[in-house]
């Protein structure tokens, strides 16, 4: 067990894909602190609204990195002490999965010395992700403390809590988030893998059942169900959850991959169910051949 | 002597000394004698001629002229006396008129017609009837008389003589008659007698002579005294006439004509004379007897001169050039025209010089003058500079100064095109010069056309003369009218050959040459600048250092500036093309080309073409260095002022994420200032810390940074910080190895640092949890000294990990119907290995977390799967009542287990919960911990959490804000 523990914990340090979770604005907890979640639409809108900034944020994170950076670099001149500048161009490395210059540069826009708290929270809630990548939690709490009133960074503490199996420190995180958005179907998702931690898979699953129809065709929240279904017995309904999602969806693999395990057990408890079923029936029908 | 001289000297000689050796002469042989030696004394007064005329002047006069006579005036006397003796003693000789003749003649000839007249009187006296002596006496006395001015005496005798038709000499005798009578003023004679003279001389030579004899043509003397005999009787149109009447031949009458036309215009007979002169030129025309029209035309400027006719000069001067035009002029014809035409041009300009004032019609006067000097350029080109430059002096006289500076120049022009040195050549030269100066003196030329004359007059001094007291004071106005006028290189040009001419004439130079640069520098000529800058660095007028260097700054900001404009003009890549020639045009200084370069590489930076502006740094520092080699006075300073800015440029490369050529540029500074062992250790540390900083990030070969920055002599304490840094950047990344390589390669410095080897190991230890078969977690903790501890935990694992694999043989046996006696100790059996196996875990339930978390994880799955058994046994053959029981009974047996799993999961939440345990390890103690690891679940926190973006408050947009009002 220990070795399966092992090369799952390995898998997970190695995978770098993202989820890719577009929500709409009204369900959009962070949509004043990310653009992560934002479709191409809302993305654009935005990226108008905020400039030359804005335009290159949407370049990196659409996978036109270049382009973004190209015009990055052609702001040098009038941003080169606007510490969001420098945050974008860390954004811009981040999203090329380049970790060691993203951190290089929040570092230059944290020495700049910002008196804009949101900025501020901003590059260390960036650089407490940098350190979630590189497995180094402690030090990526340490960072995401120092985010202050930043909703995103309190979700990834979240996120933190809930690999370290802090359950209740998790959920009391995301309670914040809840009051705040009850529509938010990430932190839905989050405050349900929560309850499902701590055992409470009726509960999880009424907390994703709060999830808004819009949202409710995202593969996380179906595996999440199918867990939550699973772990209360209720096999034909993980069953039903686990069809939703797409097992060889590379962008979502350690979703998939969990489904796929999970699906294996859903069907071993079928299998066993029905040997016991078969049992049963034998042993009753032995029983009463017995009082014939 | 001639031969026959000689036979007849020797013959003479032969018969005298036949005669003298004769006893007694008789006195025809004493006659002979006499003639011998009259016609002895004729050879010796030849040889005497002959020497006399061979003798030098000196000898003649220091002789005397007599002595050179001496013989021949001895015979003479012997002669005479023989002769006078001979009359006297023989008195009725019948010669005796003939020897009386022979002592005429001899007295003639040698005696200076001493007794000439009485000795041929007696010969006449004696001659009797013999009229051949008779002719030759009286002619001889004709001639007599002639030559002693006894006019009416030699008539008396020529009377008689020219009737004599059968003297060939007749004709003579009949002109010398003609002169007697002009003499005695009977010009119709004379004139009657010429025309007959020239009658008999025209009849005579005709083949049909009527006369016994030819008689002598002296036809020309005839006509020429004809014309002379004519005007002195002031009826010179009639000899004209008989000369057209008489005259066959036209060339022979014009040639006639023209004589006598020069005659009576001699004597002032000007309207006859013209008339004459008139018609030679036509019969001359007509017979195209060139060579006597010419000299007809040259007697008229004469002529025409002599009797003021100015206006008829004028047209002979023209009719020459004409002439001339048609058929040159022979070299004397020439000759006599030029010097003719220039004495009276020159005559009338000394004239126009001295009357200019008072004269009327000066314009007129002038022209006329010019005129003739066109016309004898016309006639003698080669000297037609001189004649243009007298041109110029003429209207110089009349004040005309710009069209005299015209001639002057062309006149100069003409010369220059001559290569000659010949003194004449040269000082018209510098008459036309001294001329065109003094007209710019005279200061009646203004405006364009001075400046013009100036420039034209200036620069042909200079290059006549370039060494010359006039030509150095011209030097500094020339380059001053050109400075004046913007001609910078030209202006130029004339310091140049003013240094050349005069060496030590510095400071003026020096004055000039910074009148120069000044103007090149308002001009904001760079081109020009930069080349005098060039020559002043190659030492031209020994400017010093300093001033040198302020003209080079201050090209740099003119050169600069344009590519300035460009650069803030918001499109600075049009200023690149600029730079980039600048910096390649070796006509620059390399200080410009330096800066040049350098600053395409800022713009190139600017434009965020890095590896270019890389590129170009190269380019400047190469140039830098050559600066540096180049300059002599001092040792330069290969950076400067520029160190800092390229120190800048490497900055801004990084910030504008060109890191490699960041990097680079700050390694190549370095390089280059580690060679030249730079103080500047300052800028050193940071040029090293960027370096140092994009090798960290891009993770490349920092030690090899680090080498050099130690042979770079940075500080051994820096070298400390940047090995440290590495390091701590490798643990900040979390990448195990990395760190472990830096350790590995800095243990010794790392592991005397508090805390260094610990952070490593911490990082060890927590990928060791991550994956307990990490090689790398496991060979650094060993590298670190933890051996032990791996060990120990190795052991620990291991024991848990049977712990749990035991409880897989848990089992109850089957059996039908039901045995107790065989359930029982089964039964107990689980429980006691239940019991064992806690026991077992018991010593790794307190201690390091992540083996509590596992020995905990152990023990559930021991209870588990214990009560799992237990719980799931249904005993088979038995009724169901006992079944029900025997299963709530195991209930109770299970239950304790699956308190204590539950008890230890709550403790592992605690740690949890209270930060102690954060190992994502820590999910395999939750409620459902096993079936969570069986789906392989474990949170993708990394994947899940959310970056923030937002650069600024964003503004939301509502229904109220559309349209932004």
């Amino acid at each position: 067990m220990f070795k399966l523990i092992a090369i799952l914990l390995l898998v997970s340090a190695c995978s770098s894909t993202r989820f890719e979770r577009v929500t709409a604005p009204e369900n959009d907890s962070f949509l004043v602190e990310t653009t992560i979640r934002f479709d191409g639409k809302r993305l654009n809108d935005w990226a108008i609204a905020q400039g030359d900034l804005g335009q290159a944020t949407k370049l990196c994170q659409t996978g036109e990195v270049e382009a973004g950076q190209t015009l990055l670099k052609s702001l040098l001149g009038s941003m080169r002490k606007d510490p969001s500048y420098w945050m974008v161009i860390g954004n811009c490395y981040w999203y090329d999965n380049n970790s060691s210059k993203a951190e290089y540069f929040y570092r230059l826009a944290l020495g700049l010395g910002s008196g804009n708290k949101k900025v501020k929270a901003a590059l260390h809630n960036n650089i407490g992700l940098l350190y979630m990548q590189r497995q180094l939690y402690p030090e990526a709490k340490s960072e995401l403390l120092k985010a202050e009133d930043s909703l995103t960074a309190k979700y990834n503490l979240a996120q933190i809590s809930l690999l370290m199996g802090d359950s209740r420190g998790a959920r009391s995180l995301l309670a914040d988030l809840y009051r705040n958005n009850r529509n938010d179907p990430d932190i839905l998702a989050s405050l349900a893998v929560a309850h499902l931690l701590e055992g409470n898979n009726q509960v999880a699953l009424q907390v994703l059942n709060e999830v808004p129809q819009s949202e409710d065709k995202r593969q996380d929240i179906a595996f999440y169900r199918a867990m939550g279904f699973y772990l209360s017995g209720n096999v034909e309904k993980a069953e039903e959850q686990l069809n939703k999602v797409d097992q060889a969806d590379k962008s979502i693999s350690r979703l998939s991959d969990m489904a796929k395990r999970l699906e294996q057990l859903v069907q071993d408890e079928v299998q066993r169910r029905e040997a016991a079923a078969k049992a049963a029936k034998e042993a009753a029908e032995a029983q009463s051949a017995e009082q014939v | 002597m001639p031969e026959k001289w000689h036979t007849l000297w020797n013959l003479i000689e032969e018969e005298v000394k036949t005669i003298k050796g004769l006893k007694r002469l008789s006195p025809r042989l004493a006659h002979r004698l006499i003639e011998l030696h009259s016609e002895k004394i004729k050879l010796v007064r030849e040889r005497e001629n002959k020497i006399f005329f061979a003798a030098s002047p000196a000898a003649r006069k220091n002789s005397g002229k007599s002595s050179f006579f001496k013989e021949s005036a001895n015979m003479h006397k012997q002669i005479r006396s023989l002769a006078l003796k001979l009359l006297r003693n023989f008195p009725n000789y019948p010669a005796t008129a003939e020897v009386w003749y022979t002592l005429g003649l001899n007295e003639r000839d040698y005696n200076k017609d001493k007794d000439s007249e009485r000795f041929l009187l007696k010969a006449l006296k004696h001659a009797g009837g013999r009229q051949g002596l008779r002719h030759n006496a009286m002619t001889s006395l004709a001639e007599y008389y002639y030559n002693g001015k006894k006019y009416n005496k030699c008539l008396k005798y020529y009377n008689q003589v020219v009737g004599n038709a059968n003297d060939e000499w007749r004709t003579k005798h009949l002109y010398n008659m003609s002169w007697c009578h002009v003499k005695t003023m009977k010009y119709d004679k004379a004139i009657e007698n010429l025309k007959l003279t020239y009658d008999l001389i025209l009849d005579s030579s005709k083949e049909n002579n009527p006369y016994p004899v030819r008689y002598t043509d002296i036809g020309t003397q005839v006509l020429e005294a004809i014309g002379v005999f004519h005007i002195l009787d002031k009826r010179p149109l009639e000899a004209r006439d008989f000369y057209m009447e008489k005259i066959q031949d036209n060339k022979e009458k014009a040639d006639t004509l023209l004589n006598f036309a020069r005659k009576v215009a001699d004597k002032g007979f000007f309207n006859e004379a013209q008339e004459v002169t008139l018609n030679a030129l036509d019969i001359g025309g007509k017979a195209n007897h060139s060579r006597m029209i010419v000299a007809t035309h040259l007697f008229q400027l004469d002529f025409y001169r002599n009797f003021k006719r100015e206006d008829l000069l004028f047209k002979t001067a023209q009719d020459i050039l004409e002439f001339n035009k048609a058929s040159p002029l022979e070299e004397t014809e020439r000759d006599q025209a030029v010097d003719r035409l220039q004495a009276y041009a020159g005559w009338l300009q000394e004239r126009l010089a001295k009357t200019k004032n008072e004269t009327e019609n000066v314009s007129g006067k002038s022209e006329r003058i010019l005129a003739y000097f066109d016309i004898l350029a016309g006639i003698n080109p080669t000297r037609t500079p001189w004649y243009r430059f007298y041109q110029g002096e003429t209207l110089y006289v009349v004040d005309q100064d710009p069209r005299a500076a015209k001639v002057y120049s062309i006149s100069f022009d003409l010369l220059e095109k001559e290569q000659s040195k010949e003194k004449e050549i040269d000082e018209l030269r510098r008459k036309n010069l001294n001329a065109l100066l003094s007209i710019l003196e005279r200061g009646q030329i203004k405006g364009k056309e001075l400046s013009t004359l100036t420039e034209y007059t200036y620069t042909r001094h200079l290059k006549t003369w370039p060494v010359d007291e006039t030509s150095r004071s011209i030097y500094g106005r020339l380059f001053t009218l050109y400075l004046d006028q913007g001609r910078r290189t030209e202006a130029d040009g004339v310091l140049s050959s003013y240094v050349k001419s005069y060496e030590k004439d510095l400071a003026i130079q020096q004055d000039m040459m910074a009148t120069l640069m000044d103007d090149q520098i308002k001009k904001k000529d760079a081109t020009a600048l930069s080349s005098s800058i060039k020559r002043l660095e190659k030492g031209f007028l020994d400017f010093n250092k300093d001033k040198i260097n302020k003209a080079v700054g201050i090209l740099g900001q003119l050169l600069f500036e344009e590519t300035d404009k460009l650069r803030r003009s918001g499109d600075p890549a049009k200023a690149l093309e600029g730079l980039a020639s600048l910096s390649n045009a070796e006509t620059y200084p390399l200080t410009i080309r330096r800066q040049a370069a350098f600053t395409q590489s800022v713009v190139l930076l600017e434009l965020g073409r890095g590896p270019e502006s890389f590129e170009w740094l190269g380019k400047s520092i190469v140039l830098m260095d050559a600066e540096a080699k180049e300059s002599v006075q001092e040792k330069k300073d290969p950076f400067g002022a520029a160190l800092a800015q390229m120190n800048a440029m490497a900055e801004e490369l990084l910030l504008s994420q060109d890191f490699n050529t960041s990097r680079s540029m700050s390694e190549a500074l370095l390089t280059k200032m580690c060679a030249d062992q730079r103080a500047e250790k300052a800028t050193m540390k940071t040029l090293f810390e960027r370096a140092y900083t994009v090798r960290l990030l891009d993770n490349n070969k920092t030690a090899e940074l680090l080498a050099f920055g130690k042979k770079c002599k940075l500080g051994e304490k820096f070298i400390q910080d940047k090995t440290v840094e590495a390091y701590h950047h490798a643990l900040g990344l979390g990448d195990l190895e990395r760190a472990s390589n830096e350790w590995k390669r800095h243990q010794k410095l790392l592991g005397y640092i508090d805390g260094e080897k610990e952070l490593l190991v911490d990082l060890a230890k927590r990928r060791f949890w991550l994956n307990t078969d990490s090689s790398e977690a496991k060979s650094t903790l060993s590298l670190l000294g933890e051996k032990e501890w791996l060990k120990k935990t190795s052991l620990a694992l291991k024991e848990i990990e049977k712990i749990e694999k035991s409880s897989a043989q848990f089992s109850l046996p089957l059996m039908t119907p039901f045995n107790q006696d065989v359930y029982n100790p089964a039964l107990e059996k689980i429980l006691l290995a239940v019991q064992e196996l806690a026991a077992k875990a018991e010593p790794f339930m307190n201690g390091e977390a992540e083996i509590v978390l596992r020995a905990v994880s152990a023990m559930n799955v021991v209870y588990d799967r214990a009560a799992h058994v237990i719980e799931n046994y249904t005993p088979q053959g038995v009724p169901s009542e006992f079944a029900n029981q025997f299963k709530g009974f195991m209930a109770q047996v299970s239950k304790p287990m699956r308190v204590k799993a539950s008890a230890q999961s709550r403790q592992i939440s605690k740690l949890v919960q209270t930060g102690k345990l954060e190992s994502p390890n820590s999910i395999v103690a939750a409620p459902h911990g096993q079936t969570l690891t069986k789906m392989g679940w474990t949170h993708p926190a990394a994947a899940l959490a959310l970056p923030m973006t937002v650069p600024h408050s964003p503004v939301r947009r509502t229904a109220s804000t559309k349209g932004d009002r």
